[in-house]
């Protein structure tokens, strides 16, 4: 039974993120939207580059896709609903999504194309900006629960949701996760205006439906680990734990799209001066100022 | 045009079939030549006539075609045709030729109500020929190059896609030499050190001795090396073989004695001194090391040596002519050294030659071509036209109309403005600006005064949160900064940067409502009358870019010579100067930032 609403959550998670997704560029929500996109890619030629990588080509798209999809099983839905509750839960989602850096520059090089080159590369990059930020805020979270597993570390909210216990840590690792998601301002790997695409650009037919969907994947993965660190999870009166979780997960999506499209794309450059010069100081003043809490005040 | 599949139909799946040629039907992403801008100069609305703008001819599905076109626009458009994957078609809005593109799968007028009537023609078509199995091929004539695979095994097996052999089964490689980047390789045999006999074409190991297999040197070139050579211990001199192999006292890699040690090089593409025994010499030490190391002395060697002294692979990118960040026919080729652009070469696709032929041009034929070829701004060049018409022919234009014409001028100027920031908003990741400013240009650019009236409240909303939008301006700041002695005379005036031309831009917008209100009406001009009439005459507008400038002469009711001088082709040059060493969106920004017209190029 928990097996079939982990997948349904799974399915019904990228369906809805796809919808906001869409909604967040165009302004219209259309709940029709990704099965036709689908259903177009699925009929349309997928065309193999001239001169590919041929296996750094097919390898990506299903990288990225298998990653997000990883990173997923720690996710606590609700108490027993979750894929594996690992003791080291928090680390191994940031360890599943190192594997999105590999797949982007799989993705750029496969196809033996410029632009997709240096998106890849761009991302490269970015991860140096946004990877110490994922970590950083994480360990904080993990010092007030005593624990790296996810289920813990949403009990541990009980008394007080981790965005008001640490709110530094929060908008730290909302950053750092919206990077990593390389969703709008970050999108330098992808962006449309600036690289026709990037990466994706030379993806066509079923391979980009595969590419598409490990995005779907992984930006819903990341709104549901801030889910989990900083909203409460499944914490919250009346509703049962899982419906709390979709909803804060949908919300946290719909915000993170929302508020990225009302900013222009970042310049590397100040992203990474941002990342070093004030972000990983503020992620160390966050760790200290969590480090007194826990000592001072026992929530 | 179709053809998704070139498989049988298989009864069993009609119904999917069907289903996924519905959804395609519905969802149609075009890819817009010239480009997006003048699509929207056109009155086009894209969106309400149900096609998505594509990021790229890969992901486009409709190629939209707005003719009248040059012959260069056209090739590069039938390059992004054969790009696109099928099922794929053509919609062609207006009259023209269109060669090299295959035939139109859907005409109509250049009017929104044409846009209308052709997608939903091709609505159709995608519904019920989306999986037809009569596939008619394109080869663009641009593209010469046409690969053919064959089995490595089987040489008589060639074939136009890549796959397996039918004899062996064997993957088919690329036929012929070059294999891009990869070619040193293709040519290259691999031997062990210890048994010349053993030779294979792929690296690996040695079946005999279990050692990895080394590159033997295919070009006749070099193999007198080997017969000649001897090979030595680089730490222990004493140690001499006639064969490569490891030395028997420290299990190093043998060497090469002698000073031309010639036979590490490994990489062909990357370096041309073979035999210039001066440089061999000075690497030599490091090749001592061990044959085949790969050294990154012998890997930059010869190549162009960055601003940091930094080498890197060098590698030119081109972004248009319908590259979606940039104007719609602005053809950029970047040479990018890593991220950073080493050198520039800009043009345009759609430029035209400015001679007038033989015998001059009638003034109303010369008036309504430039209107034409301006695409993105008409009704200011053809005003200049009439301007200078008069000026050449003595006519003193009445107060009262001139205003009228001012009125025209500046509604023009506030469609253009909010073009760019379309642009802009596309380029920078705004979605909501783009398409805000883009249904306020489309709106204004045919609009009566009254109606330009209504718009007032949004047109001031939008520049409001353009000044308001976070980081904006910290994004553009100090991007494509201008020098104070330049040609520019665009918004913002020497000195300015991406940033302060934003400004002036929206500052630009507010003038510009202010001077309709001024002028109290809009007309467009008239060609003037001018029949047998002889002289000079200069006039001058202000669009959107800068000044331009017209200077006529007329013989007899005929325009002999005609010398035009726009904005954009002014400030090409500057391109140069905004990108050198810029990092590649900075540079995409600041070209942007210019606000160059392709069509006022002069080819």
């Amino acid at each position: 039974m928990s097996t079939l609403i982990l997948v349904l959550f799974l399915l019904l998670g990228t369906y809805f993120v796809a919808v906001i997704e869409e909604w967040s560029v165009t302004g219209r929500l259309r709940p029709a939207g990704p099965v036709r996109a689908a259903l177009r890619l699925l009929g349309t030629e997928s065309v193999l580059a001239r001169k590919p990588d041929r296996l750094f080509f097919e390898v990506a798209p299903v990288l990225l896709l298998v990653a997000a999809i990883l990173s997923l099983a720690i996710i606590p839905l609700a108490p027993g609903l979750i894929v594996t509750d690992l003791a080291t839960g928090a680390l191994f989602f940031n360890a599943a999504l190192a594997y999105v850096l590999v797949a982007l520059i799989m993705g750029g090089w496969g196809p033996d194309g410029a632009y997709a080159m240096i998106g890849g590369w761009r991302f490269l990059g970015q991860l140096i900006g946004y990877a110490m930020l994922v970590v950083m805020p994480i360990t904080a979270v993990a010092m007030r629960s005593e624990s790296l597993s996810t289920v813990v570390i949403v009990q541990s909210q009980e008394q007080l949701w981790n965005i008001l216990y640490q709110p530094l840590g929060f908008v730290l690792f909302a950053l750092a996760g919206m990077a990593m998601a390389f969703v709008p301002p970050f999108d330098l790997p992808t962006g449309a205006g600036d690289l026709a695409g990037g990466v994706e650009a030379e993806y066509t037919g079923v391979r980009r439906l595969v590419f598409r969907l490990g995005r779907m994947v992984l930006i819903l993965s990341v709104a549901s680990a801030m889910t989990v660190f900083y909203l409460g999870g499944w914490l919250g009166p009346v509703l049962p734990g899982w419906a709390w979780s979709a909803i804060k997960i949908l919300v946290v999506t719909a915000l993170m799209l929302a508020a990225g499209r009302a900013l222009p794309r970042v310049r590397e450059a100040s992203f990474l001066a941002w990342c070093w010069k004030l972000g990983i100081p503020l992620a160390l003043v966050n760790i200290f100022l969590v480090g007194v809490l826990v000592l001072v005040v026992p929530l | 045009m179709f053809g998704a599949r070139q498989s049988t139909p298989v009864a069993l799946f009609a119904p999917l079939r069907r289903l996924v040629a519905g959804a395609m039907a519905r969802d149609l992403r075009a890819l817009v030549v010239p480009g997006a801008d003048v699509a929207l100069a056109a009155g086009l609305d894209l969106a309400a006539a149900g096609l998505a703008l594509a990021e790229g001819p890969r992901q486009a599905n409709v190629l939209l075609v707005i003719l009248p076109l040059p012959a260069a626009m056209l090739k590069a458009a039938s390059v992004a045709y054969a790009q696109m994957p099928r099922p794929r078609a053509v919609l062609v809005l207006g009259e023209g030729e269109i060669t090299p593109l295959p035939e139109a799968d859907a005409t109509g007028a250049a009017s929104q109500e044409g846009l209308e009537k052709a997608v939903a023609t091709l609505r159709r078509a995608f519904a019920e020929g989306a999986f037809a199995t009569e596939v008619s091929d394109f080869d663009a004539p641009a593209l010469q190059t046409r690969i053919e695979y064959t089995c490595p095994m089987h040489p008589e097996v060639v074939s136009d896609e890549p796959g397996n052999c039918p004899k062996c089964g064997m993957n088919l490689v690329e036929a012929g030499g070059d294999g891009g980047h990869e070619h040193h390789h293709a040519a290259a045999q691999y031997t062990c050190p210890m048994h010349p006999e053993v030779v294979s074409d792929e690296p690996g190991n040695c079946p005999k001795c279990g050692m990895n297999l080394v590159e033997a040197e295919g070009d006749g070139g070099h193999e007198h090396h080997h017969a000649a050579a001897q090979y030595t211990c680089p730490m222990h001199p004493e140690v001499v073989s006639d064969e490569p192999g490891n030395c028997p006292k420290c299990g190093m890699n043998l060497v090469e004695a002698g000073g031309d040690g010639g036979d590490g090089h490994h990489d062909h593409a990357h370096h041309q001194h073979h035999g210039q025994d001066g440089e061999d010499a000075q690497v030599g030490w490091l090749e001592r090391i061990e044959p085949g190391f790969m050294s990154m002395i012998e890997l930059t060697e010869g190549t162009p040596r960055s601003s940091d002294g930094l080498q890197m692979e060098w590698i030119d990118v081109p972004f248009g002519p319908l590259f979606p960040g940039l104007p719609g026919g602005l053809t950029l080729d970047l040479t990018l050294d890593g991220d950073t652009v080493a050198g520039v070469q800009v043009g345009s696709a759609v430029a035209e030659d400015w001679a007038l032929p033989d015998g001059g041009l009638d003034p109303d034929t010369f008036v309504a071509a430039l209107g034409v070829q301006m695409r993105l701004s008409p009704v200011s060049y053809r005003l200049l036209a009439c301007r200078a018409l008069q000026a050449a022919a003595g006519i003193t234009p009445l107060p009262d109309e001139d205003m009228l014409h001012d009125g025209a001028l500046a509604r023009e100027r506030l469609a253009e403005r909010l073009l760019w920031l379309a642009q802009m908003g596309r380029q920078l990741g705004l979605p909501r600006i783009e398409s805000r400013a883009a249904g306020l240009s489309r709106a204004i650019r045919e609009a009566a005064p009254s109606e330009i009236d209504a718009l007032r409240g949004p047109l001031s909303g939008l520049v409001e949160s353009l000044r308001k939008t976070p980081f904006l301006a910290r994004r553009l700041r100090g991007i494509g900064r201008l020098d104070d002695q330049g040609v520019w005379s665009g918004p913002g005036g020497a000195g300015s940067d991406a940033a302060t031309r934003l400004t002036a831009r929206l500052d630009g917008v507010m003038a510009d409502l202010a001077e309709l209100k001024r002028a109290g009406g809009i007309s467009t001009p008239q060609t003037p009358d001018v029949t047998g009439v002889g002289g000079h005459g200069h006039a001058t507008v202000e669009t959107a870019r800068g000044p331009a400038h017209l200077h006529l002469e007329l013989s007899a009711g005929r325009i002999v010579s005609a010398s035009l001088d726009t904005p954009s082709n002014r400030h090409l040059p500057l391109v140069e100067t905004v990108t050198c060493q810029a990092e590649l969106a900075d540079a995409l920004v600041a070209v942007a930032s210019l606000d160059l017209s392709p069509w006022e190029v002069r080819a």
